[in-house]
């Protein structure tokens, strides 16, 4: 009976608490020339290649709010998410944050270090979901799989499955987004959405010219992998900031 | 007044820090894992150090054991049904394959190296010949989704567990509740896997002054301290390190080891150096089985040795020995064999307790 009486108590306490905290929601759009990624669509690259995109999977995680102008950094604990395109859900990442001014969001695209030799992991980083080598242990960061007129390789493939954590081959990239007006205050309980979009024409030619015809795939660590990394770390851009 | 009426709610029903978890299906958790059951001690043999295996992530149980343990002998984490980790890994030939160079996988294929041997695993810092997995607990992934062994994908293993009704109680006693998920599927196994210790050899016996060896063993001893301690130091018979000890690569195989993780050319013929407890009941040897007897892979650093970039330095005079030496250092080896071990039946199928054992010492 005390039991039960507590139970309806904390579950009140609870959702109250809930109710109270602050959020931080970031939208992730995955676009080609603003045109939404879609298994049904084909896109043309800089380099006219045209292409698909069947699959689109990434790591987003140590998610941080920023103040540049007091060079303070608050990171969100246990922040790990895969964003998958074709899960609408996944898209959104909804975080209680403390209140407070900040002017920039950072996230590693990928996974730490620590986390990939950690053994075991459930969630977002459960091997079940795919983006785990099981040859060499670690988290792929993106993956990226379609089909290309311009690969050589059967059916046309491309297939991008980017990893590696170690010295020269890491390929987790810190991006940091400044948002579009100066500092946004996060506070009084509300929820600010913030619109990320990831063009993935970048993806191909941004740092490094990589034409589909040259690497229609490239899935294991190593100089291309990494140099992937300096493209698809400069595809997202903020939007727009919004409150809910 | 509402923080504080809440804080002692949630310790007085035992629930705390609850209020940030709205995400928690989506977040990542390393060390959490709602251990439960009796506990288990590690088995620490006189001698051996400090092991490398973080225990704290996940605690022995006699429960987590026992369902590692079942999981080890399940052929349903094979595709077809017909190839459990057991079927490369047999406790009569201390967890590697009895009898054959490469092991057999799903539809009549090949493993691509020799199955190495499992015991004193919590030791070990890197895993796989060319050291591709860093924890025990993610190291069964590589066979399960290996398309030439147990050729499964780990989202039908955990279907298949869940299906299998036997299984939800043991996930109960070892975790406290039913749920099945990929994660405490592997700190089960690694439970049982970590649990395999060889510590009782008779060249242990005698380091703890429990017997004495035969004259020839003695002396197979001194020399292998003098030429083979280098690579296999005493009391691992590892240094865990990768060295090319100049076999040439198979033309079929074309394995160059450790380069194929590192992409470094530096590490091209490289393979882990491996224990040699329990060496005898462990034929065929080399990472791809290519040697039968003992005295052959002995011989191989007297004749054999072929001279690449990356030759390991202590190798490049050979190590010369007599064919009366070898067999003595052949000697000094099968000391190394571990009975209590190959046969300890809280080790074997718990289904068919019958152990086949060489009988030795």
């Amino acid at each position: 009976m005390l039991t039960s009486l507590l139970a309806i108590f904390l579950s009140f306490f609870l959702q109250k608490n809930l109710q109270q905290q602050t959020h931080l929601e970031i939208r992730f759009s995955n676009v080609v020339d603003n045109k939404p990624v879609s298994p049904d669509s084909s896109y043309t690259n800089s380099f006219g290649e045209n292409y698909t995109i069947q699959r689109l999977k990434y790591y987003i995680t140590n998610i941080e709010l920023v103040n540049t102008k007091n060079h303070k950094r608050t990171t969100i604990a246990d922040s790990y998410f895969l964003v998958d395109n074709s899960n609408e859900d996944s898209r959104v990442i909804s975080l209680p944050v403390n209140d407070g001014s900040y002017d920039a969001i950072s996230f590693l695209l990928g996974v730490d270090s620590l986390h990939n030799v950690s053994g075991a992991q459930s969630g977002a980083l459960d091997p079940m979901n795919g983006m785990f080598w099981t040859w060499n242990t670690g988290y792929v960061s993106i993956k990226i799989e379609g089909r290309s007129t311009a690969s050589n390789l059967p059916q046309n493939l491309i297939e991008y499955h980017l990893g590696g954590f170690k010295g020269p081959d890491k390929v987790n990239q810190r991006i940091n987004l400044s948002f579009p007006r100066s500092n946004i205050e996060l506070s009084n309980n509300k929820t600010i959405v913030v619109y990320v979009k990831a063009d993935l024409n970048l993806f191909f030619n941004s740092v490094h010219s990589l034409p589909i015809k040259t690497n229609p795939a490239c899935t294991s660590p190593g100089r291309l992998a990494r140099q992937y990394s300096e493209n698809y770390a400069t595809i997202f851009s903020i939007d727009k900031i919004e409150n809910k | 007044m509402t923080i504080k009426l809440f804080t002692i709610l949630s310790i007085l029903s035992g629930t705390v820090s609850v209020s940030n978890s709205v995400e928690s299906c989506r977040k990542g958790e390393t060390a959490k894992t709602n251990t439960t059951g009796t506990p288990l001690k590690q088995e620490i043999p006189a001698g051996f150090p400090e092991p490398v295996y973080k225990f704290q992530n996940n605690p022995l149980t006699e429960e987590g054991f026992v369902l590692g343990r079942k999981l080890f002998y399940d052929g349903k984490l094979s595709k077809d049904g017909n190839f459990p980790c057991a079927s490369c890994h047999q406790q009569y030939a201390a967890f590697a394959t009895f009898d054959h160079p490469l092991s057999h996988g799903f539809n009549n294929q090949f493993s691509f190296r020799n199955a190495p041997v499992i015991f004193n695993e919590a030791w070990q810092k890197e895993f796989n010949l060319d050291g591709g997995v860093n924890n025990i607990e993610v190291q069964p992934l590589a066979p399960i989704t290996a398309h030439n062994e147990m050729s499964e994908t780990i989202e039908n293993v955990i279907f298949k567990i869940k299906e299998d009704t036997s299984y939800a109680p043991l996930f109960k006693a070892a975790f406290n509740d039913n749920t099945i998920n990929s994660q405490r599927v592997l700190k089960a196994m690694a439970q049982f896997t970590v649990s395999l210790v060889s510590g009782n050899s008779k060249y242990d016996k005698v380091k703890r002054g429990e017997a004495s060896f035969l004259f020839y063993e003695q002396h197979g001893y001194e020399l292998f301290q003098t030429h083979c301690t280098t690579c296999h130091p005493e009391p691992m018979f590892t240094d865990f390190s990768y060295r090319n000890i100049g076999l040439a690569a198979d033309p079929s195989l074309k394995d160059y080891g450790r380069m194929k993780i590192t992409n470094d050319s530096n590490d091209s013929l490289k393979f882990k150096v491996p224990s040699l407890r329990n060496v005898a009941v462990s034929s065929p040897y080399m990472h791809d089985g290519r040697f039968w007897y003992i005295s052959q892979c002995i011989r191989h650093y007297r004749d054999g040795i072929q001279k690449s970039a990356t030759l390991d330095p202590a190798l490049i005079n050979g190590i010369q020995l007599t064919e009366r030496e070898i067999a003595d250092v052949n000697s000094f080896l099968r000391t190394l064999t571990d009975s209590s071990f190959l046969r300890n039946p809280r080790y074997a199928d718990p289904e068919h307790k019958t152990i086949l054992s060489p009988d030795v010492h």
